[in-house]
């Protein structure tokens, strides 16, 4: 970008050079040619007079008339171009003449057409009447001085350097102002890169907040799903047996919604604005919330069914709700309730309609001096190691970026209330798509071969029986390229791939080989990473997202079986 | 050579180089360096070129434009040398020498000089009349009549011209030639 750039602009500056040059170069022809026409315009006059003068001296020839021939060179002493004249005999010799200025007249001469020798132009034509040769006359005259041709130019040869120098410093000047634009492009492309990066990070900062309560959280899962599996395997009674496993389902459930909500928050997006509805907004963020903050923080919602869309970044609306949520958990040590309420406020934002999203807490309060530099970045009231000090930087940055305001009203000891205002959205935002409802299990037994190619065991193993379960023969490979080497169409009705695994080559690298050697072989790729999950629907491949149920398993095989076959 | 004389030796130099009004002039040939018998003949030659004759002045389209010189042995025998093998209005030239006993003899010639003292001129510009005949007497020799007439001016050969005359006998002169004339009669 820089190297095209900068060879643009040096193509500018050439250009232009080369304009200018030429430039010159078409005005020097021109001169050169002018100077060419009037040297021979002055050629045919002083012919012309050489002739006027052999015409007139023909009769004083003839008859030795020297006087004649003496005023007619008197007439053409006059005119001060003409340097020397002489009349001369048939025999060459000379009659009569003058010189004004310059060498004398030659003692003979030969008739010759206009000739410029040195300085002087001079010309001899020969004397006739009719058939009869009676002599020659000969004009010697100045050439046009220097200084009268310099003269002559001058105007407008400056004016011509003057439009070549405009010519050339405009191109500098052009070329300069491309540099300068050039720079401005790479600085705006190096910035948003920087901004970028620090959006991700105020996400990460955020997630990081959280990190502590999630795998609190997690551990409260596993450890119902532990000891829901230890009494399982202790019970024999039937009706316990089924609440167990309920038990256990529902908290493998919470987790997986989990981790897919904290995938979806940390991944890495553009900055890209859209309409959205809040309350749709938070309620898909609210288990976020709820898991991550801490077991004895409670979060209430008070949201007007009919709030008006907005048009900002959803993922740094998220950030920014999670970061003043934080903010609030930690101002609540010994626990609490985070309200958050969103409600329509008519000409709140400089007369125009605005969207109020509060979200107050309980905890101790903080000073005027404390909210006054609230939202100054690394400013914290947190102790060393729990806080950053960027979370309501980012607040702010992102609500004044989409047109907002946000405020902290607080009194010590009386909870802290954040209000963000966003500039209402007139368009409605768009109706978010169903989830896609997954079809009732179909219980008939498939008999499909499918290779399974998954690299952990645990997981290769669930999916096997699942896959038994389905009535599928199974065979599996740990490895992508163990699969691609003993892959046999005959044998294989479709391939069940892991996405990211340890060796040469990858789920989606394999599965772009298989396609390229079967394209008619139904694969289906596994994958807990949203990122790896876009790259391969990019590509046209059907994607599971891990981690998935038995029905899930089932309604994606079948789709993709009766689609494919 | 002195200093002094070297310097004024340039300035001299300078001077003839670069004077803005110097006249030459070869110096004038001496005339008794050509006779006057050249001279004239000299300019009854030239003068064929300067005059326009009628078509009747010629008895066929090829006939050659004659110079007839009568009581000027000398005068003839130079314009024999010069029309030698000359043209002239895209004719041959040729000289002749007439008798000026016998005044028919003239009537083909084109230029007639009548030389010195012929007692016969007046029978001979009697016998051309009106015709197309460039007649030319010479004061100096004691002719008379002709329609260019030799006179000497300041020791040199030159001409008066009667252009009246010139008319009558239906001949056109140049321009030039009577630019050149000491004086043209009416």
């Amino acid at each position: 970008m820089s190297t095209s750039g900068g060879r643009l602009f040096r193509d500018y500056r050439m250009t232009t050079g080369v304009l200018a040059v030429l430039l010159l170069a078409v005005s020097l022809v021109l001169a050169w040619q002018a100077e060419r026409q009037a040297g021979l315009e002055r050629s045919r006059q002083i012919n012309v007079q050489a002739q006027i003068l052999a015409e007139g001296v023909a009769g004083a020839l003839a008859f030795d008339d020297r006087s004649t021939a003496r005023e007619l060179l008197n007439a053409l002493e006059l005119n001060d171009d003409i340097q020397a004249a002489g009349v001369y005999g048939a025999q060459g010799e000379m009659i009569a003449g003058y010189v004004k200025q310059g060498d004398p007249l030659p003692r003979h001469v030969r008739p010759h057409p206009p000739a410029i020798a040195g300085l002087a132009l001079s010309v001899v034509e020969p004397v006739t009447q009719g058939t009869l040769k009676l002599g020659n006359v000969y004009i010697r005259a100045t050439v046009e001085p220097w200084t009268r041709r310099i003269s002559r130019y001058f105007g407008i040869g400056a004016v011509l350097v003057m439009a070549a120098l405009l010519v050339a410093a405009l191109g500098a000047s052009y070329s300069s102002a491309t540099a300068a634009n050039q720079r401005l492009q790479e600085e705006i492309a190096a910035r948003e890169a920087v901004e970028s990066q620090l959006r991700q990070a105020q996400k990460m900062e955020a997630i990081g907040q959280l990190t502590g309560s999630v795998a609190h959280d997690f551990n409260n899962m596993l450890m119902a799903a532990s000891s829901g599996l230890e009494l399982l395997e202790k019970s024999a009674d039937p009706q316990r047996t089924e609440r167990l496993k309920r038990g256990i389902r529902e908290a493998l459930d919470r987790g997986a919604r989990l981790t897919q909500q904290l995938l979806t928050f940390a991944r890495r997006a553009p900055l890209h604005r859209e309409v959205f509805d809040i309350r749709q907004r938070l309620a898909n963020l609210s288990s976020l919330l709820e898991r991550s903050l801490r077991e004895d923080v409670v979060v209430e919602y008070d949201l007007d069914p009919a709030l008006w869309a907005v048009e900002v970044d959803p993922s740094q609306f998220d950030v920014a709700v999670v970061n003043i949520a934080v903010n609030a958990r930690d101002a609540m040590p010994k626990g609490g309730v985070i309200r958050i309420s969103a409600r329509n406020l008519d000409r709140a934002i400089n007369g125009a309609d605005a969207v109020s999203i509060a979200i107050a807490d309980e905890g101790g309060g903080m000073t005027p001096e404390q909210i006054e530099r609230a939202f100054e970045p690394f400013f914290t009231t947190k102790g060393v190691g729990r806080g950053t000090g960027l979370g309501l930087s980012q607040v702010y940055g992102f609500v004044h970026g989409a047109g907002g305001t946000v405020a902290i009203e607080s009194r010590p000891g009386m909870g802290t209330t954040v209000q963000i205002l966003l500039p209402r959205q007139e368009h409605a935002a768009p109706v978010a798509e169903p989830e896609p409802a997954i079809a009732p299990a179909d219980d008939a037994p498939v008999h499909w071969r499918v290779l399974l190619v998954e690299d952990d065991d645990a997981v290769a193993e669930f999916v096997e029986q699942m896959l038994d379960e389905l009535g599928c023969t199974v065979c599996r490979q740990p490895r992508a390229e163990d699969a691609l080497r003993s892959f046999d169409r005959a044998a294989v009705d479709l391939v069940l791939s892991d996405m990211v695994m340890p060796g040469m080559y990858n789920g989606l690298e394999m599965a772009r080989e298989l396609r390229r050697r079967c394209s008619d072989l139904p694969i289906l790729l596994m994958t807990g990473y949203s990122s790896a999950a876009n790259s391969a629907t990019g590509e046209g491949f059907a994607v599971l997202s891990k981690p998935f149920t038995m029905a899930t398993l089932a309604a994606q095989l079948r789709e993709l079986m009766s689609s494919d076959g | 050579m002195t200093h002094a004389r070297a310097l004024r030796w340039r300035v001299f130099a300078c001077a003839k180089i670069f004077g803005t009004a110097l006249v030459l002039m070869m110096a004038a040939p001496a005339l008794s360096a050509v006779s006057e018998a050249e001279i004239k003949a000299a300019y009854l030659y030239k003068l064929a070129s300067f005059v326009r004759w009628p078509d009747s002045a010629f008895v066929e389209p090829a006939a050659p434009l004659r110079i007839c010189i009568a009581g000027r042995p000398d005068v003839y025998h130079v314009v024999d040398g010069l029309t030698r093998g000359q043209d002239a209005a895209g004719r041959h030239l040729s000289a002749e020498s007439v008798n000026p006993a016998r005044p028919d003899t003239v009537a083909h010639c084109q230029i007639l000089y009548l030389g010195e003292g012929e007692t016969a001129v007046p029978a001979m510009l009697a016998q051309i009349a009106q015709a197309p005949v460039l007649t030319v007497t010479d004061r100096a020799g004691g002719t008379h009549g002709g329609i260019i007439e030799f006179v000497l001016v300041g020791g040199n050969i030159r001409f008066t011209i009667h252009r009246q005359s010139s008319e009558v006998h239906q001949l056109v002169l140049s321009s030039k030639l009577l630019a050149v004339a000491v004086s043209v009669e009416p």
